[in-house]
């Protein structure tokens, strides 16, 4: 059965709670779809916990929500982003000495 | 004939929905079930690690048909009378391939003191990136040196 259509899509998900040492974790992720007629990708990652205490219906305080940060990605960028100034700087000095 | 054809274009159908049911699986990848795995319990301490996945999924199929070719024992010993338009041949055929990839990205940790997320630096993949940043850096600078000489 067809369940999605074509497109790109970007959505985040909720996985049903889980009680761990009388705490009720639902984890969060959030996926980035793209459906061609003959080609798939989807990116998946995990984006945070919600933590409730007990089994949460007794409970009157919201949920706390703990991000899950990819550092390694975060690291990735900003050397991206180091490297592009440093480029674009060392060409600028070097225009400005021929000029 | 009429029923060859049809064969034919069946084939082709049925090639194309087996593709569509391989991409609605890779739907499952979406899922967070995929990237939180299942919990580890250890004493009053629980575990579960949570990674980042990717995958992708590519395929194509075709298929042609036309006037079927003579044999050369037919040729020599004809059974029956048959003009070339009686016999069509015909053929389909499909390929794909696809990948998928996970790297860990945090680890939950359950404890008597709370909930902890603990993220996981892959070293070695910034150390690449690194390498390959100063690289780039340094071709960059090369390249405006020998134009700086050429000019």
């Amino acid at each position: 059965m067809r369940t999605s259509k074509f497109g790109v899509e970007l959505k985040t998900f909720s996985a049903p709670p889980l009680n761990v040492a009388g705490k009720k974790l639902t984890f969060q992720s959030q996926a980035l779809t793209i459906r061609l007629p003959f080609y798939g990708w989807v990116w998946n990652r995990p984006v945070a916990v919600l933590v409730e205490q007990g089994d949460g219906s007794a409970s009157l305080e919201p949920p706390q929500r703990i991000p899950i940060i990819d550092v390694t990605r975060l690291t990735l960028i900003g050397i991206g982003i180091l490297a592009g100034c440093i480029s674009i700087a060392v060409s600028v000095r070097a225009a400005r000495k021929k000029g | 004939m009429e029923n060859k054809q049809n064969a034919f274009v069946a084939s082709l159908v049925k090639t194309q929905e087996q593709g569509m049911e391989l991409m609605d699986k890779l739907a499952l990848t979406a899922r967070p079930e995929a990237v939180f795995g299942p919990p580890a319990t250890h004493g009053d301490y629980t575990v579960i690690t949570s990674s980042e996945v990717m995958s992708g999924l590519g395929f194509g199929f075709g298929g042609g048909s036309g006037p079927a070719g003579t044999p050369a024992d037919e040729e020599e010993q004809p059974q029956e009378q048959t003009t070339p338009s009686d016999k069509i041949a015909s053929g389909t055929g499909g390929g794909g391939g696809g990948y998928s990839a996970a790297r860990p990205v945090a680890v939950i940790v359950v404890s008597p003191q709370g909930v902890e997320v603990k993220p996981v630096f892959d070293l070695t993949k910034v150390a690449l990136a690194w390498i390959t940043a100063v690289a780039s850096i340094f071709y960059t600078l090369g390249q405006i040196r020998r134009v700086g000489r050429r000019r």
